[in-house]
């Protein structure tokens, strides 16, 4: 019979096996150990569920096992009798001290003059452990090859990662590991996984992915972000776009609001500059920045991907147009260059296109800003003693509270609703 | 007695017997030590490296004084109490015995006094102080070392002979010592002997002396022997040792004639042999190699299962640091341990003075395997310590990967050469690479900088020596 690992506990899939407690050719009784499995919980045995034989060992020293796999082929008991008839090779208990029932059993062996009980054999097969090969030694330190005889691990198989090719306990574990890895690929099903709940697949991370989340923890977990909100009436915005949007279009450009929501936050940004700023704790200042380049979330099918409209403050609108389509478009194809991703100094995400918002955006460090827009809805808008319909965007800036108090990012805020809804102001200074 | 059974039973309580039979009780079995002599330690410790080492710190003593004339430093004829050396050799032995005894009883392991001997693979026949008895174990570890050879034309029955055993025990100070052989034994014990006093000849039947050693080491010491002795004959043989009254006559023959000189005591110092007979392997599955060890893999596992075998009776090199390791590998093995024999340098010192020092590959070997080796070389003449010990004669050798400058070994030649090996044997095991060593900083003013200098000239020049470049 195999047997497969058993249901250990509540919440234990599987572990990695620590030791092998059995050998093959070795006599197990009902609930002896057979090997010893780390799992995420605790170290447990795992016990043979009847008594017999070890045929064959399924699994080796450093395996990763799950729940159901067959990790040991057992001979029970019953038609032992008959196998050890007709199989001669003498294999039978290890463990020292447990060899000891088998000798209280001598067998009068004809071609020795003395009858010698059944020796304990450990391990019959003299190639085992042979003399070392002769050639260069492999350069590993004792305690990496005392590491390598306990997972199972060929030294010669592993190229050392460090000077003059030596090997370290890191590369051995990095061996064992991929090697469990690729044990999973070949098995059934490829890295389909299935479990208690239903099949589950499994991928590597693209490293883009990888710095994303690596990013999106810094941020989280190292900046205390204020979420400030408020609703921006966009109908005379929006009358302003559809009467110069043709315009643009004859000059081979698109107006679309993110220009002109690059435009108001640079405007908000030279009035509360802390917003256009770092945060350099080490030295204990602030780096207030005199350039306006400021990131456009994108999304793309590799992942978000931030490119940097520069100098916003210095173009104009139909610049800032032409420019961000030619971004968005480069940065989809991942054609965009990496100097195009530095140096912002302000994001801006826009979620309006997808229909979507409104949402609490994360700050993009040394940043200690972010707008996060959402879509414009048509509202009733109680005006002049009527409610009238007007087309109401919400938004959010995200600010760093260790650097910007309430008031100021409020303020800040509240000047970009104010160009939003009244951009002509903008460009009279009021 | 009455019959008892145990985990394992170590036959010999060397260094590997009882560093076995420790490891093994630590890991929790139930273990014996039996060995048939009164005090434990066997040969290292009682007959062989302790012993010699102390007559050679004391000897020393001497030789040390007699140069002390050279710094205007000068002191009278010395007068060696051969009693009083004698007992405080036997106190050092003493006290290290008895501490193994007292290691043994804290750990629980049985220590007998019997000749052992295999009955069967599970059992072994006492015989000895106690009424005979038998016991029977699950696990048995040999480890009976060896004893000293005497070719049988030099075997003979006069008091004036002497192993490297009787030769410990100091009986006098012979005016003429003849030493038979050119190894690492005869060199120490003739050392001994030529400090105390004795006109010492030796006779090696190879070209050279320690003929297995790195050629460039034993350069200094021959060197500096051939001022201490009064003769070395190399490529010389012992024809004949004929008994007369006024000594012993040996008659030598080299290439091109015989000749007899009479000596007041003869060494015979010509090798070890396994010590197998008398155990009863004939009634076990354990087979020896051609050369008379008792065969053993890596696990030091025989060819009867359950039957380990360490130290000397295991194979070569002889040496009590290699049986201890051995030891543990076989304790460990059998407490169900992964554990093999894979050292990749045994030390070996030959404590003469200056002492000869090495490990792991040699450039002979290199040279013989076709491996691609860089030999780096530090003459002591540059090292401001052994200026000032006024012992420029020494050597540091080390041997390199060609490619990666891994070190691969390392010989030395110089006083303190047997201490200074550890950092080869350690640079060789870690896999360390001539740069770790090179730029490790070395204590100045010590002799262990020519280590660090020697790694150096794998990249250009050290620091205190110049090395033109070659084109």
């Amino acid at each position: 019979m195999k047997v497969e690992l058993p249901f250990l506990a509540e919440g234990i899939e599987g572990g990695d096996v620590v030791q092998l407690l059995v050998h093959e050719g070795d006599q197990v009784r009902e609930g002896q150990s057979l090997i010893e499995l780390e799992t995420e919980k605790a170290t447990v045995p795992v016990p043979a569920p009847v008594e017999g034989t070890v045929v064959r060992l399924l699994i080796q020293q450093g395996d990763h096992v799950k729940v159901g796999q067959a990790i040991i082929e057992l001979q029970e008991s019953e038609d032992k009798a008959g196998k050890a008839q007709t199989s001669a090779p003498e294999k039978s208990a290890t463990g020292g001290p447990n060899a000891e029932a088998q000798r209280d059993h001598p067998q009068a062996r004809p071609t020795r003059p003395i009858p010698t009980p059944e020796s304990p054999v450990v391990d019959q097969k003299p190639a085992v452990v042979s003399r070392p090969p002769a050639g260069p030694a492999i350069p590993a330190p004792p305690s990496v090859r005392r590491l390598a005889r306990e997972l199972g691990v060929d030294l010669s198989q592993i190229k050392g990662s460090e000077a003059g090719g030596r090997i370290t306990a890191e590369d051995v574990k990095t061996f064992v590991r991929e090697r469990t890895t690729r044990g999973t690929k070949l098995g059934v099903g490829g890295n389909i996984v299935s479990t208690p709940y239903g099949s589950e697949r499994r991928e590597p991370l693209s490293s883009t992915r990888r710095k994303i989340a690596a990013n999106m923890i810094q941020a989280w977990t190292t900046i205390p972000h204020v979420h400030q909100f408020q609703d921006a009436d966009i109908t005379d915005l929006m009358a302003l776009h559809k009467r110069y949007a043709p315009e643009f279009k004859k000059k081979g450009a698109t107006l679309t609001l993110s220009s002109l929501f690059l435009k108001a936050v640079v405007h908000a940004l030279k009035l509360y500059p802390q917003l256009n700023a770092t945060l350099d704790l080490t030295n204990g200042e602030v780096i207030y920045k005199d350039y306006y380049n400021i990131g456009v979330a994108v999304d793309t099918p590799a992942g978000l991907i931030v490119p940097v409209v520069q100098q916003v403050d210095q173009k104009d609108l139909l610049q800032i147009s032409l420019e961000l389509a030619d971004l968005a478009e480069r940065t989809r194809k991942r054609e965009v260059k990496l100097e195009e991703l530095r140096g912002a100094t302000f994001t801006v995400s826009n979620m309006g296109g997808i229909s979507a918002g409104p949402f609490l955006p994360i700050i993009n460090p040394p940043q200690v800003g972010i707008l996060g827009v959402g879509k414009a809805k048509m509202t009733p808008v109680y005006r002049d003693g009527q409610f009238v319909p007007r087309r109401v965007l919400q938004l959010c800036v995200a600010y760093d509270h260790r650097l910007i108090d309430g008031a100021i990012g409020a303020r800040f805020t509240n000047e970009i609703v104010k160009v939003l809804e009244d951009f002509q102001g903008m460009f009279l200074g009021l | 007695m009455a019959e008892s059974r145990y985990d394992v039973a170590v036959i010999g309580a060397g260094p590997g017997g009882y560093a076995a039979a420790f490891q093994a009780a630590d890991l929790g079995l139930r273990t014996a030590l039996i060995d048939e002599d009164s005090q434990l330690g066997g040969t290292c410790l009682l007959r062989g490296c302790i012993p010699s080492k102390a007559l050679l710190h004391a000897t020393r003593l001497l030789t040390d004084a007699d140069e002390a004339a050279v710094w205007g430093i000068h002191f009278g004829k010395p007068r060696v109490d051969l009693e009083a050396f004698r007992d405080r050799v036997s106190a050092i032995i003493g006290k290290l015995t008895k501490g193994v005894r007292t290691l043994a009883g804290s750990r629980k392991v049985e220590v007998i006094r019997a000749r052992a001997r295999f009955k069967d693979a599970t059992t072994l026949q006492l015989s000895g102080a106690n009424t005979p008895s038998e016991l029977s174990f699950g696990y048995a570890i040999i480890a009976t070392g060896s004893t000293p050879v005497i070719p049988d034309w030099l075997r003979l029955s006069d008091p004036r002979m002497m192993d490297s055993t009787s030769a410990l025990r100091l009986p006098d100070i012979p005016p003429r010592l003849l030493v038979i052989g050119g190894g690492y034994i005869g060199l120490e014990l003739g050392t001994v002997y030529q400090a105390l006093g004795s006109e010492v000849t030796m006779v090696e039947a190879l070209p050279r002396l320690l003929n297995n050693v790195d050629a460039d080491l034993v350069r200094p010491l021959h060197q500096r022997l051939l001022r201490q002795f009064t003769a070395i004959k190399l490529n010389t043989t012992v024809e004949k040792l004929d008994v007369r009254e006024e000594g012993l006559a040996a008659t030598f023959t080299d290439s091109q004639k015989a000749s007899t000189e009479t000596f007041d005591r003869v060494l015979v110092a010509v090798g070890r042999r396994p010590s197998t007979s008398q155990l009863g392997l004939e009634h076990t599955k354990i087979t020896l190699t051609s050369k008379g060890f008792i065969q053993v893999d890596r696990q030091m596992r025989t060819t009867e299962p359950n039957i380990f075998a360490i130290g000397d009776v295991a194979g070569e090199p002889m040496l009590a640091h290699k049986a201890t390791h051995e030891g543990f590998v076989a304790a460990r093995v059998i407490a169900g341990k992964q554990s093999v024999f894979d050292a990749r340098a045994i030390p070996a010192v030959v404590f003469t003075n200056p002492e000869i020092a090495w490990c792991g590959l040699t450039e002979q070997a290199a040279k013989a395997s076709g491996q691609a080796v860089k030999v780096a070389r530090f003459p002591w003449a540059a090292s401001g310590r052994a200026t000032t010990l006024g012992r420029n004669e020494g050597l540091t050798k080390l041997v390199l990967d060609a490619e990666s400058g891994r070190i691969l070994g390392m010989g030395l030649c110089g006083v303190g050469a047997g201490e200074l090996i550890a950092e080869g044997v350690l640079a060789v095991e870690m896999g360390a690479v001539a740069e770790d060593l090179a730029t490790s900083i070395h204590p100045h003013p010590t002799l262990s900088e020519t280590i660090m200098e020697a790694a150096e000239s794998f990249y250009g020049s050290p620091t205190h020596l110049f090395i033109p470049k070659r084109s």
